[in-house]
């Protein structure tokens, strides 16, 4: 456990920081450290403190460097030039076209119609002088404020789009309700082929599901009383007229 | 005021307007490119920061040149501009860790992570283990005082300028440069102190 310091006196500190850095000599701060031990201690801390960072390495520039400041200077002499081919710009020199061309840029892709064009450039071209273009031109270059309108017309387009959505979506479960009454319909109508029902091209009986007929073909049969139905074809009619065959059968075809 | 040792290469380089680094600007930086990094090694406390905050700092040179009226020494405006970039770019890279220093040292791959030491001595591979070990310590304890108090302790005690130098370099007036001193040994003992006692105590 180390002892706690003792404190240094305040009125001498400085004095003692530029003697441990050698900075100057001071008899009367010699003196006073043979006597105070805290201002001793510190002395010698700070002694410590200037001995260690002084004999840190240099570190020399890496040649990185070099090319670096080849570069920075390169840009900053075409910086000035610039600047200094901008500074003999006066306002009588500036090309009354400038806002044309200019305008045009901001005006996007499209830019603006000829005639319009035209009545801006006979319009600066009135009014004279450079500087009032060139007035004109920073004022237009200046960032602009989102008019209120925009809240609106984003809002409105926002909502109008989320209508469109939920009506594709409406539309989407009704195709697919569609589509899938239909495949019902022909999945329950394949019950009603009979497999001696399908015929071969040639007329000759086949199996529908064991042959390949090449173009099977399906022939309606009339019968006189859905007793004489095929037990599965007649469970599924019976099923699809809601029962009414049964009551034939019952009633004996008469109903 | 005596007369600026480097009077006749900056009015040289007023007179001509230099077009990049070449003539009496190429003297220049070659005379201080390595004081420059230095300090900007010692304050922004890795190789990659210092190298760009040395590049800021010709690059401001370079375009302020003709601006310099010789009211202070041209060593001291050079100095000045080294401290305010690398305490700039410190301030901007805050976020990195302090262990860069540790990564500019031994990304060695590249040039521009290379720390060159001009040390001339020899030494015993344990020595100059243990001796970069220290510097490692000493660099990251400078790193944690306050900008001021950083660049204060550099400008002092690794570029070993005066305190008339300081005050020009940082435009300040003597009495503050000696309780920024004092205040910086006050942080120093705290974070180097320790280092100290365990280097040379175990």
């Amino acid at each position: 456990m180390s002892l706690p310091r003792q404190p240094v006196c305040p009125q001498h500190r400085d004095r003692l920081v530029a003697v441990a850095g050698g900075e100057a000599r001071d008899r009367a701060i010699d003196a006073h450290v043979a006597e105070c031990t805290g201002c001793r201690a510190f002395l010698a801390r700070a002694q410590r403190h200037v001995f260690a960072l002084a004999e840190l390495a240099r570190a020399s520039a890496p040649r990185d460097l070099d090319g670096r400041v080849v570069a920075a200077t390169q840009a900053g002499f075409r910086q000035d030039r610039a600047v200094r081919a901008l500074s003999i710009l006066t306002p009588e020199t500036m090309p009354r076209d400038a806002e044309l061309v200019i305008w045009q840029q901001s005006a996007g892709a499209s830019g603006p119609s000829a005639p319009s064009a035209l009545d801006r450039l006979v319009d600066s071209s009135l009014r004279g002088r450079g500087a009032d273009v060139g007035e004109r031109l920073s004022s237009r270059l200046e960032r602009h404020r989102a008019p209120a309108e925009l809240d609106l017309r984003v809002s409105g387009a926002y909502e109008r789009g989320r209508r469109d959505r939920v009506r594709a979506e409406r539309r989407l479960l009704v195709v697919g309700a569609a589509a899938l009454l239909m495949a019902l319909l022909v999945a329950s109508s394949l019950f009603f082929v009979d497999e001696r029902t399908v015929t071969a091209a040639d007329g000759t009986l086949a199996s529908g599901r064991a042959g390949v007929a090449p173009t099977p073909t399906i022939v309606i049969e009339r019968v006189a009383s859905p007793a004489d139905l095929d037990p599965l074809l007649s469970g599924t009619f019976a099923g699809l007229v809601g029962g009414a065959t049964d009551a034939v059968r019952v009633t004996g075809g008469k109903l | 005021m005596k007369l600026d040792p480097d009077r006749e290469l900056v009015e040289a380089c007023q007179a001509t307007s230099p077009t990049g680094l070449e003539g009496a600007f190429r003297r220049l930086y070659d005379q201080y490119k390595d004081r420059v990094y230095n300090v900007c090694y010692r304050i922004t406390g890795n190789a990659a920061d210092a190298l760009d905050a040395s590049q800021e700092t010709f690059g401001i040179m370079f375009r302020k040149i003709h601006e310099f009226r010789f009211e202070s020494k041209f060593s001291s405006w050079v100095y000045r501009i080294a401290v305010n970039a690398s305490i700039d770019h410190k301030r901007r890279t805050s976020t990195r860790s302090l262990r860069s220093l540790e990564v500019g040292r031994d990304d060695s791959a590249t040039d521009s992570g290379r720390l060159e030491i001009r040390d001339e001595r020899v030494e015993l591979p344990a020595a100059a283990a243990s001796r970069h070990e220290l510097e490692v310590e000493i660099q990251a304890a400078i790193d944690r005082l306050s900008p001021k108090m950083r660049a204060i302790t550099v400008l002092r005690y690794v570029e070993n300028l005066s305190y008339e130098e300081i005050a020009d370099a940082l435009q300040v007036s003597i009495g503050t440069v000696k309780s920024r001193l004092s205040r910086a040994h006050e942080a120093l003992d705290r974070e180097l102190t320790p280092v100290l006692d365990r280097h040379y105590l175990r």
